[in-house]
């Protein structure tokens, strides 16, 4: 009997009473309640097997409402974002850079790319390093453009190798070193999204240490509510002093690239003098941008200004940019100037005249011939 | 008639006087019988308000005198500072005012033959820059003619530098897995609302079909004037550089956008499945 019942129903046997186990005088009783109490137990069997059965399917149906399945997600960091490097030719140094995957796990490349600078700190990637500067990777195990997994929450320090060849021209050479994640696979209609975090390598070559800088200022003005002309000046009027939007421009026409600071000044009625410093950036070689301060509010402005500044009131102002390179002495000032007047009460007020002086010799007129 | 009366409240009476009426060149009004109208005393009071005027423009014109400058233009003046050596002076009309300042490398240079730096001047610790894109699987699903078909994506920025840009580029159009037709770069509505790879445009019309991109959300690009404004993306494949669609000149401290990609295809679009590859690049600015 025992050989008919599986294994795993033995805890179901050990429930049998007492009387059924061994006592020959009762054998054929014994028999025939064994069966039908294995029969019982069966069906009890198959009962607890379907529950549990109908209970496993149930929780693997709500699992997936427990435990939302997220698609591929990426969030990578890197550290430091920008590297300014000075060297002479015939030089080799190692950086380090460290990418963090705070993302999904994933597979991952570095690759290290040129790029030409263009207005207002844009650029233009290029396909691949040009110049005389020679990058590869100082660790063990990753290579240059070459795969390799991350974990998530794993972080990986690049150690760039940077060699500036022999004889490399003076000048300034830019790059990006990129983190690039690989495309998940998929074989329906889709766009496979790769993400792609950057830093910025900034060198200059010179053989003696002699940077050429030379800075022009682009543009200096206050946006204008009225341009009046007169006796071949121009005149910068604005209508209201709580929002004065002033735009600065500064541009790089040196071959080194450099981080001027700039201090604006204004000067108004009643002894105002308002001191802003403009957000350091780098001008790269042959280029221009726009400096801005750390918060520019403006939302009724049109134009996109450098700084938002607040007058005291009617009068003239003048407003004054000093700017000095780090490392020199030397500093350059510009210097604009404008007027805050109330030109829509000047109107109305010159049409009240203008309606009242009317009036005045239409009284006139209406008296003589009375 | 005669018996009709008109007064003019005055808070202070002046005395009935024409001389200023006469001043002015206006003569004098006889006075009415029962008070009456006084112009002279209007016209002083106008008078008064010039003579405040102009006393206050004399007092902002000469309130502020300039000192001798170098270089003036009529929108603004330049001043050279210590200029004593190393620089040159230029002149020109305009804006075009410049100036050369020459500048030696730290003595760290002449030991070591380089100088490294590493981060951003403004930001006086360094702190990295992050980027998330929270999902990779951009699955249109079928695409049925004369349908919009989209997907979503967020893209997040973290930079406590001088701003960011956040580029997209696409490997190829999106092309047909096993063969070689291509679903082409949307054009938009066309005619007006035609949109390129760096010009978004109006894109409602089923009857235009392509595949292309819109951004919604923090420092988009101000071409995306709302959510059915797309661009086409650029392409590697084409040897186009990857378009900016999110940038500032700010620090960025969680800073997201919602990248749409949307596919709309005629019916003559051969059957199978289209994929692409797209790379969104986190650029910090310099």
């Amino acid at each position: 009997m025992s050989n008919t019942i599986p294994m795993s129903n033995i805890q179901y046997l050990t429930r049998l009473p007492a009387s059924t186990r061994g006592e020959p005088a009762r054998q054929g009783n014994a028999k025939a309640q064994m069966s039908k109490l294995d029969i019982k137990n069966l069906s009890l069997l198959f009962c607890h097997s379907f529950v549990i059965w109908i209970f496993t399917f149930v929780i693997t149906l709500l699992l997936p409402f427990c435990f939302p399945v997220s698609a591929q997600q990426i969030d990578l960091s890197v550290n430091p974002p920008q590297v300014q490097i000075i060297t002479k030719p015939d030089k080799s140094l190692t950086q380090g850079f460290t990418f963090v995957n705070g993302g999904d796990e994933g597979v991952f490349s570095i690759r290290v790319v040129s790029f030409e600078p263009t207005i207002n700190g844009g650029r233009i990637m290029k396909n691949k390093a040009e110049g005389p500067i020679r990058f590869s990777l100082a660790n063990p195990t990753i290579r240059m453009n070459e795969p390799f997994a991350l974990d998530s929450r794993e972080q990986i320090q690049a150690l760039l190798s940077i060699r500036v060849t022999p004889g490399a021209p003076e000048g300034d050479y830019y790059y990006s070193i990129m983190l690039i994640s690989q495309a998940p696979i998929s074989q329906r209609t889709s766009a496979r999204g790769v993400g792609v975090i950057t830093a910025n390598i900034l060198i200059t070559v010179t053989q003696n240490g002699f940077l050429d800088n030379q800075i022009k200022v682009a543009q200096f003005q206050v946006v204008p509510d009225y341009q009046i002309e007169l006796f071949g000046t121009t005149y910068t009027i604005l209508s209201q002093s709580h929002t004065i939007p002033v735009i600065l421009s500064v541009a790089n026409i040196g071959k080194n690239l450099f981080s001027p600071s700039v201090k604006l000044t204004l000067q108004g009625p009643f002894g105002l003098e308002r001191n802003v410093e403009m957000i350091p950036v780098f001008l790269l070689s042959n280029t221009q941008r726009q400096l801005f301060a750390e918060s520019v509010d403006c939302k009724s402005c049109a134009n996109n200004p450098s700084v938002v500044l607040r007058g005291s009131g009617w009068g003239k102002y003048v407003a004054m940019a000093e700017i000095t390179i780090e490392g020199s002495d030397k500093k350059l000032y510009a210097q604009t100037q404008f007027w805050v007047l109330p030109m829509t009460l000047i109107l109305y007020v010159a049409i009240a005249i203008g309606t009242g002086v009317a009036i005045l010799l239409l009284l006139r007129l209406i008296t003589k011939r009375h | 008639m005669s018996n009709i009366k008109y007064t003019v409240n005055v808070k202070y009476q002046m005395p009935k006087s024409g001389n200023l009426n006469l001043a002015l060149g206006l003569g004098t009004l006889p006075a009415s019988p029962a008070g009456g109208l006084d112009i002279g005393y209007w016209i002083f009071d106008i008078k008064k308000v010039i003579i405040m005027t102009c006393f206050f423009c004399m007092f902002f014109i000469f309130a502020h005198s300039t000192n001798a400058i170098d270089m003036s233009s009529s929108s603004y003046r330049i001043i050279f500072g210590t200029l004593n050596s190393g620089g040159s002076r230029t002149t020109s009309s305009g804006y075009k005012l410049d100036i050369s300042l020459g500048q030696v490398a730290a003595a760290q240079f002449n030991s070591s033959g380089y100088v490294v730096k590493a981060g951003f001047q403004y930001v006086r610790t360094l702190t990295p820059f992050s980027f998330t894109l929270s999902d990779t699987s951009l699955d249109l699903g079928t695409l049925l003619p004369n349908t919009f078909s989209t997907q979503h994506l967020l893209v997040t920025i973290n930079h406590r530098g001088v701003g960011y840009e956040v580029a997209a580029i696409a490997d190829t159009r999106l092309k047909q897995l096993f063969g070689s037709d291509e679903i082409p770069d949307t054009s938009c509505n066309g005619g007006a609302s035609t949109c390129t790879e760096t010009t978004a445009a109006l894109w409602n019309s089923t009857g235009t079909y392509g595949f292309g991109y819109n951004a919604n959300g923090d420092d988009v690009s101000s071409d995306f004037l709302s959510t059915s404004y797309f661009r086409p993306f650029p392409t590697k494949t084409d040897g186009e550089s990857a378009a900016t669609f999110m940038s500032s000149n700010a620090t960025a401290i969680a800073r997201s956008a919602t990248v749409t990609v949307k596919a709309n295809i005629q019916g003559t679009q051969t059957a199978g499945n289209y994929q692409t590859v797209l790379s969104f690049i986190a650029i910090p600015k310099y």
